[in-house]
């Protein structure tokens, strides 16, 4: 049963991956986008993360999926631009493609083998408190520097924010 | 109670930033946003030899790696900040933004040299980054400026996914991102290289696009010269040492024993990058292109110190570093000195119209090719030392023949400005600041070259 929800799972994120990198219409890109989030969503609750997949659903289908949709609908968007050169290179993509791929079958074994040790030497223990808890504890303790460093980048992407505003605003006034 | 002593230059820096933000509502004249600036700036230089030792469970380290390297960031903003106080393509109305941005680019660098841990090191390398688009395109109006920019902001967020990726495949081998416990795990590794060189690799490419190593270089020069010319001074010193001083912590920290696994991949990169820009710089009429090639070339030559990954190695990227600041921004403030500085041909027959400032570039020049007694020749010397001292004999001697045509672009201004005639007679007469910070440069490009050990003398 597991196993049957894992497929069904990864097939859910795969091919709407696929369509969404593939479908011409920007729209449909983004819904295929959100459909995907959905799934992966799902997959972090089978793991048993149930506050990442609240905040999956609430941060990125809320808020980001929102946010280019009114970025699609802004600058209407109807038909994705295409370039030549972007065609010319495929190729080349397909090529580095293959080049991971094969690292990553090379491994497949090594990495199931070590699954065990890694469950084994978990830092944290789920019957000993919530996902929340932990992750709460690990962030405003252990990791209380990343966590500063994240406070101190927010002030750059406000400012970016601004002033980028800022200029649109002059071009603005300039036009009228 | 946190020992926040060694963290002291970037608190500092912090308060300073947030101080800014409010003095910059009462005061928006230049003259006392850039004294601000500069004298903010001096502070933290100066608070910088106190603050030695780790804080954060071992996260954030200050030692002679990166405070030299945080020395060097200051250096470069106390530079940039004179440079643009006089530099009209920079309104007055974005001045007080632009300012900041100076400011917190250099707090992210000095954090990105201080992590000894990846998710730090991922969370500054993108603080750093996010300021460096918007300094791009500062100049509202201008589209090279904007196009650079964006650019820049497109392929750096591809590099950093690269780079993210290849976090995650090391901590998926090694279950953390910490530093010194990442080493712990490689070393019971035995088996099964293929996962991590494929995180070695996705990392290096981050990594290598960051400091502008080919073959991840093309985005530099078109940066170069779209953004206005004290940010281009900017870009061409500070970011590359960030970049390349997180190269260092992390190849000699994280994966010193599996040295064997990314030497070949390292020295791939550096000899192929010292060819590329030696060979693309020779044909350049614009200044600011050439010296975005030149500047790819000198990430080669410190990316072989990193191959090193020694403490000689260590020692000589940081001395590297601290005589690129003086050469390059030196060139800097002759490019800055007259209109037209950006173009090759206003370089003839500059020693009639301003003796000084020929001969301090002439000084610079040398120093940037790598001839005695200048600075340049003692870094130089000092990279191919510890690379000989590993045993690869064969690469030190490829990329000294490799450095070859470098004499030939950077003296053919030499003899364009002492040789040739001057189409149009007139005296040039620089403004004071950079006359200062000309004569400042060549005092340190000659102090590191004639007494090369001063540099204990300031680390100890």
């Amino acid at each position: 049963m597991d196993l049957l929800v894992f497929l069904y799972l990864a097939l859910g994120m795969c091919i709407p991956g696929l369509l969404a990198v593939l479908s011409k219409n920007p729209v449909h890109a983004v819904l295929w986008v959100l459909v995907l989030i959905i799934h992966q969503a799902f997959l972090l609750y089978t793991l048993g993360s149930e506050f990442l997949a609240a905040v999956q659903i609430i941060v990125y289908a809320g808020a980001v999926l929102v946010l280019f949709l009114f970025v699609v609908y802004m600058i209407n968007l109807r038909m994705e631009e295409r370039w030549r050169v972007f065609v010319k290179r495929s190729s080349l993509g397909l090529l580095i493609l293959l080049f991971f791929a094969f690292f990553f079958f090379k491994s497949l074994a090594f990495l199931t083998a070590l699954s065990p040790h890694f469950k084994a030497n978990l830092h944290y223990d789920l019957s000993q408190g919530t996902n929340l808890w932990w992750i709460a504890r690990y962030l405003f303790t252990h990791y209380l520097f990343q966590f500063e460093l994240i406070g101190v980048l927010l002030l750059v992407v406000v400012l970016g924010a601004v002033f980028l505003l800022r200029k649109l605003k002059e071009v603005e006034g300039d036009s009228l | 109670m946190i020992n926040l002593k060694p963290l002291l230059p970037e608190i500092f820096l912090t308060l300073t930033i947030i101080s800014y933000f409010v003095y910059g509502f009462y005061a928006r004249s230049r003259c006392s946003l850039s004294l601000f600036v500069f004298v903010g700036g001096l502070v933290t230089l100066l608070l910088i030899p106190l603050s030695q030792g780790i804080a954060f469970k071992g996260f954030f380290v200050a030692d002679l790696l990166s405070q030299a390297l945080k020395f060097v960031f200051l250096i470069t903003l106390l530079y940039v900040v004179a440079f643009s106080y006089s530099y009209d393509q920079i309104k007055d109305k974005v001045y007080y933004e632009y300012m900041i941005l100076l400011m917190l680019s250099t707090l992210g660098m000095m954090l990105v040299v201080s992590s000894r841990e990846f998710i730090s090191l991922f969370l500054s390398i993108e603080f750093m980054s996010l300021s460096l688009y918007l300094l791009a395109g500062i100049v509202l109006f201008d589209f090279k400026s904007n196009e650079a920019s964006l650019k820049y902001f497109l392929l750096g967020s591809l590099a950093s996914a690269f780079l993210l990726f290849g976090i995650a495949i090391i901590y998926g081998l090694t279950k953390s991102s910490y530093f010194p416990d990442i080493q712990g795990v490689l070393q019971m590794l035995s088996s099964n290289e293929y996962y991590l060189i494929c995180g070695i690799l996705a990392l290096t490419l981050g990594l290598a696009f960051k400091a502008g190593l080919a073959p991840f270089h093309q985005w530099s020069p078109d940066v170069y010269v779209g953004a206005p010319t004290p940010v281009t001074a900017f870009f061409s010193v500070a970011p590359k040492g960030a970049a390349l001083g997180a190269f260092m912590r992390v190849f000699s920290e994280a994966f010193v024993v599996v040295k064997d696994l990314w030497t070949p991949i390292l020295v791939v990169i550096a000899l192929l990058t010292l060819f590329v820009a030696n060979i693309l710089a020779l044909r350049q009429i614009n200044l600011k292109r050439l010296i975005a090639y030149s500047s790819i070339a000198h990430a080669g030559y410190v990316l072989l110190a990193i191959i090193a990954a020694s403490e000689r190695g260590i020692f000589a990227l940081v001395f590297y570093f601290l005589v690129y600041v003086f050469m390059n921004l030196g060139a800097f403030a002759v490019i800055l000195s007259h209109s037209e500085g950006e173009n090759l041909e206003s370089y003839s027959g500059l020693y009639r119209a301003n003796g000084f400032l020929a001969l301090a570039m002439l000084g610079f020049l040398f120093s940037l090719t790598g001839i005695p007694p200048f600075g340049g020749f003692v870094a130089k010397f000092l990279v191919f030392q510890s690379l000989v001292e590993i045993g690869l004999v064969w690469v030190a001697v490829l990329a000294i023949m490799l450095s070859v045509p470098s004499i030939y672009y950077y003296l053919r201004i030499g003899v364009r400005m002492f040789f040739m005639d001057r189409t149009k007679v007139e005296l040039i007469v620089p403004s004071t600041e950079v006359k200062l910070i000309t004569a400042i440069s060549l005092a340190g490009v000659f102090i590191t070259g004639l007494f090369p050990s001063i540099f204990y003398f300031i680390f100890q």
